[in-house]
């Protein structure tokens, strides 16, 4: 049984799968305890081998699975009830599982780096299956048991050390086992980019990537920085595993903001960046002159400014548009007067919140819900623009 | 065409051989219901069969021969057919051939039993995170030791659960000294406690469970104040003395300490223990060398710790030098093995071996603990010892008192020449299977205990390998293990039904050992 946390990260859900883990016991019970207060999904992970016998053995025979299950009874999170745990609560769920068939898949991973453990994993969309597997380094075979019928993705990926090196593959599995899947495994790789621009912006902004195509691999983040070089005229994204990313910056000089972010031709603020074992184009960052800059305040609820010295903190979010995607800025702002600069001209949507408060504002039907609390701007170029916010109220926040 | 001459001897020589089946069912042992989806195998066999609803398994196309059968399922304890010991490979193995009735065979499989509990403290609340060792008692009266030992900790409400145990005795032991440590203005831990809740060995309960029942192991664990003991070993207060340390252990449990897994190095003579749970300790003063071996260097020192801080001083013990002269007759059966001398404390299970020079001697050095030991000799195999002289020690027969402090040398005598004794367990003329052969020395049975024992196959034969000739008694048991009937009491009071057996210098020997009604117990 594993519970997977629920925490909102930069205004996207983020689950930390396998954040506390227990077996059941010979009632089938389980008790996961010792939990920080928060929003969990809980999950049938998976069957552990239980028999006093080795791991071939059991390997060898084809048994009924359970799971993966969400409770109460969902196949994927989408589905599943979140749990709320308060301090000192206890929260019961319990599952009614239904035994099915299950099989193995078996295959051949190669270009292996050299003295690696590796571990092999499947996934369904966003979950990690507990399934009973290993990886034979010596003859390059894996082999993944307690699979019920469905499609997956398999990963092979170095189970710790840098770079992360990784293969994975989509699979069906029907009434049978699957055998002779290949996987080629590849490193992390270095994205490199520059910056062009006219003037002097006195300052270049930080570049994040965020891999949005799949779950993060064990011993890697979902976000990763870009380093500077050390002549600050360009920057590179270091061992990058392939998949798809969404880059997002932040900071930079006030005069000046990110007109695009190319890789080739592609509009990756608009795309995003696609990473391959290959490698990626270099990226070039355009800052163009004529930033804008907003000025204001975010009033109180009952109409009155908040004193300064409250110490209040909150959350200022500014919603812009690059074609058809939306983009987003966030600023903690202390007290409530702020300052944002190096904004692209155009239109934005301003939302303020108490910072403390985690809000999904990535997610669109969240968003929606809180319209009515936008304030609308349009910053020209160059222009300082004053506005005055009020805050969506606490019982306005979902 | 094949001249009729050579048709016969052709046929016969591409005629099939005959095979064999086992098959049967498996049930459970408390209940008899069928069990399905255990997993059964037959030794040689590659691929094992899950049982359906029927509990049935079958394995065709054996050859003649012997078989182990082995099942095993979730909610039972992984085992042998007619396993009796699950500590021990005592198993009745199938036999497969021309009379032989292999096709009915029920397995019964020992359902897992339980032990849980709660832990809690003086005023009923829970400890949280108390490290439990469940420890299984094997053996009875003064050969009882410990045998597996399967650790937990409590959860959040002081509760621990383990499962999938064998049945039989088992003793709780709350361990560690940083069991729970407890803020509070006087530093407060929970000592070494042993179920139902006593840090005194001497009063621990055991709890006996039979298969597929759930023992309660509820337990309170006092807080005591945490002290910290100070101690000096003058010997070593030089500063030449390296790779010293002191290990506390605390009380035992039949001669087998339970650890408390703390040891701290003495430097320039002193060392200091920090939160040590008032009670009783012993520390043993142990010298690693450059090989990464630790010896004892001293006997150690009981300390009772009730003051803070409580000091105490070890002394190196003085050397004692245990030299064993060794003369072995016959002829090894693993002559190529290292000839070994077991320096065998007779009233725990410890135990030292050295290897026997090419001069015939073994030396044993540094400190033992005073009482009764033994010398037994290995090469590969158990050696019979057939005569033991020692000087400068009180003897009785094979067994001699360990002095404190100088030299003891014995003189040994073993026999390498054994022989394999193959035997049939018979009730009037009938075979019977899944039956105890056990063989004990006629004249050192006392101190030695039980020589050898197997268990009676489908066809009612056992054997017994590697026995000294000799004189000797055997016993036919149709209950219980061996460990239960290792014990001196219990021998004496089965000597009505020992049959003696001369072994002689034979290769291979064959009895038949009858299966009697065992004396009434008083």
């Amino acid at each position: 049984m594993e519970a997977v946390r629920i925490d909102i990260v930069d205004g996207r859900r983020e689950v930390k799968d396998n954040f506390a883990n227990k077996v059941t016991d010979d009632r089938g019970e389980y008790r996961l305890w010792n939990l920080q207060p928060g929003s969990y999904y809980i999950k049938v992970a998976g069957r552990i081998a239980t028999y006093n016998n080795s791991a071939n053995t059991i390997f060898e025979l084809s048994q009924d699975a359970y799971g993966p299950m969400y409770y109460p009874t969902a196949t994927t999170q989408d589905t599943a009830q979140i749990l709320r745990v308060e301090p000192g609560q206890t929260v019961n769920a319990n599952f009614t599982l239904e035994a099915r068939n299950a099989y193995q898949i078996r295959g051949k991973v190669s270009n292996l780096p050299p003295g690696r453990p590796l571990l092999v994993r499947l996934l369904r969309g966003v979950d990690v299956l507990g399934n009973r597997a290993n990886v034979n380094r010596d003859a390059g075979t894996f082999q993944v048991a307690d699979v019920t019928p469905g499609s997956y993705i398999l990963q092979v990926y170095t189970a710790n050390g840098s770079p992360p090196w990784m293969a994975e593959v989509p699979v069906n599995v029907g009434e049978r086992d699957l055998t002779g899947v290949e996987l080629v495994m590849a490193a992390g790789v270095d994205v490199h980019g520059k910056y062009e621009f006219a003037g002097d912006p006195e300052g270049f902004p930080l570049l994040n990537a965020h891999r949005v195509d799949s779950i993060v691999l064990p011993g890697t983040s979902a976000e990763m920085m870009a380093m500077m070089e050390p002549d600050q005229t360009g920057f590179s994204f270091k061992a990058l595993p392939p998949g798809k990313y969404e880059i997002s910056v932040s900071g930079g000089s006030g005069a000046h903001y990110v007109s695009s972010i190319l890789a080739g031709t592609t509009d990756v603020l608009q795309e995003g960046l696609t990473v391959t074992a290959g490698g990626a184009p270099e990226l070039t960052v355009t800052l163009a002159p004529g930033a804008g800059m907003l000025a204001g305040m975010i009033e109180g609820g009952a109409g009155t400014a908040q004193s300064r010295d409250t110490g209040q903190r909150w959350t200022l979010l500014l919603v812009g548009r690059r074609g058809l995607e939306a983009t987003y800025r966030t600023e903690i702002t202390f007290g409530d007067e702020f300052g944002v600069s190096s904004l692209a001209p155009g239109d934005y949507a301003l939302y303020a919140w108490p910072a403390r408060h985690p809000l999904e504002f990535r997610n669109s039907a969240v968003l929606a819900s809180l319209s009515q609390y936008a304030a609308s701007v349009k910053v020209g170029s160059g222009e300082t623009k004053e506005v005055t916010l009020k805050p969506i109220p606490k019982e306005a926040l979902p | 065409m094949i001249p009729i001459s050579l048709a016969v001897p052709l046929a016969f020589f591409f005629q099939a051989q005959p095979t064999y089946t086992i098959a049967g069912t498996v049930v459970d042992s408390v209940t008899g219901a069928v069990i399905s989806k255990a997993i059964v195998s037959v030794s040689g066999i590659a691929a094992p069969v899950i049982t359906g609803k029927d509990g049935a398994f079958r394995f065709d196309g054996l050859k003649a021969g012997k078989y182990q059968l082995h099942a095993q399922r979730l909610g039972y304890v992984a085992q042998f057919y007619a396993q009796r010991a699950l500590h021990q490979n005592l198993t009745t193995g199938i036999v497969t051939g021309e009379h032989e009735s292999t096709g009915g065979i029920v397995f019964r499989m020992i359902p897992s039993a339980v032990i849980a509990g709660y832990v809690r403290d003086s005023i009923g609340e829970p400890v949280v995170e108390a490290s439990i060792q469940v420890i299984r008692i094997i053996g009875i009266g003064r050969n009882r030791h410990l045998g597996t030992v399967v650790s937990t900790s409590t959860d959040d409400r002081g509760y621990y659960r383990v499962r999938s145990l064998a049945a039989g005795n088992y003793a709780v032991v709350a361990t560690g000294r940083g069991v729970h440590e407890i803020a509070s203005v006087q530093p407060m831990a929970y000592p070494v406690t042993f179920y139902p809740g006593t840090t005194d060995p001497s009063g621990a309960g055991f709890i006996h469970i039979q298969p597929g029942e759930e023992g309660s192991g509820d337990m309170t664990v006092y807080a005591v104040p945490a002290m910290r003991i100070e101690g000096e070993v003058p010997s070593a207060a030089s500063p030449a003395w390296s790779g010293l340390y002191v290990a506390i252990m605390a009380p035992s449990l039949f001669g087998n300490r339970i650890a408390s897994n703390e040891s701290v190095n003495v430097l320039n003579g002193k060392f200091t223990i920090p939160n040590v749970p008032a009670g009783k300790y012993h520390l043993t003063m142990m010298r690693q060398t450059s090989d990464g071996q630790s010896t004892q260097v001293a006997g150690g020192a009981d300390l009772t710790v009730n003051a803070n801080p409580s000091k105490i001083s070890i002394s190196e013990a003085p050397q004692l030098r245990i030299s064993v002269h060794l003369a072995v007759i016959g002829r090894p059966k693993f002559p190529s093995s290292p000839l070994q001398a077991i320096l065998q404390q007779v009233d725990v299970a410890a135990s030292t071996a050295a290897r026997v020079g090419a001069d015939g001697r073994a030396v044993f050095s540094g400190y033992r603990q005073p009482g009764r030991y033994t010398i037994l000799v290995n090469q590969g195999r158990p050696l019979a010892v057939t005569a033991l002289k020692v000087a400068s020690a009180a003897q009785s027969g094979l067994v001699f008192e360990m002095p404190e402090t100088g030299t003891v040398d014995i003189e040994a005598v073993a026999d390498a020449s054994t022989v394999d004794v193959a035997g049939r367990l018979v009730r009037g003329s009938t075979p019977q299977s899944g039956v105890l052969a056990i063989l004990v020395q006629r004249d050192t049975w006392e101190q030695i205990g039980i020589y050898r024992s197997d268990q009676s196959d489908s066809d009612g034969t056992f054997a017994w390998r590697d026995v000294p000739p000799g004189e000797y008694l055997a016993f036919a048991l149709e209950d219980g293990e061996p460990n239960d009937y290792d014990d001196v009491d219990t021998l004496r009071a089965l000597l009505p039904i020992a049959q003696p057996l001369t072994i002689t210098d034979a290769a291979v020997q064959h009895i038949d050992l009858k299966l009697l009604p065992q004396p009434v117990a008083k």
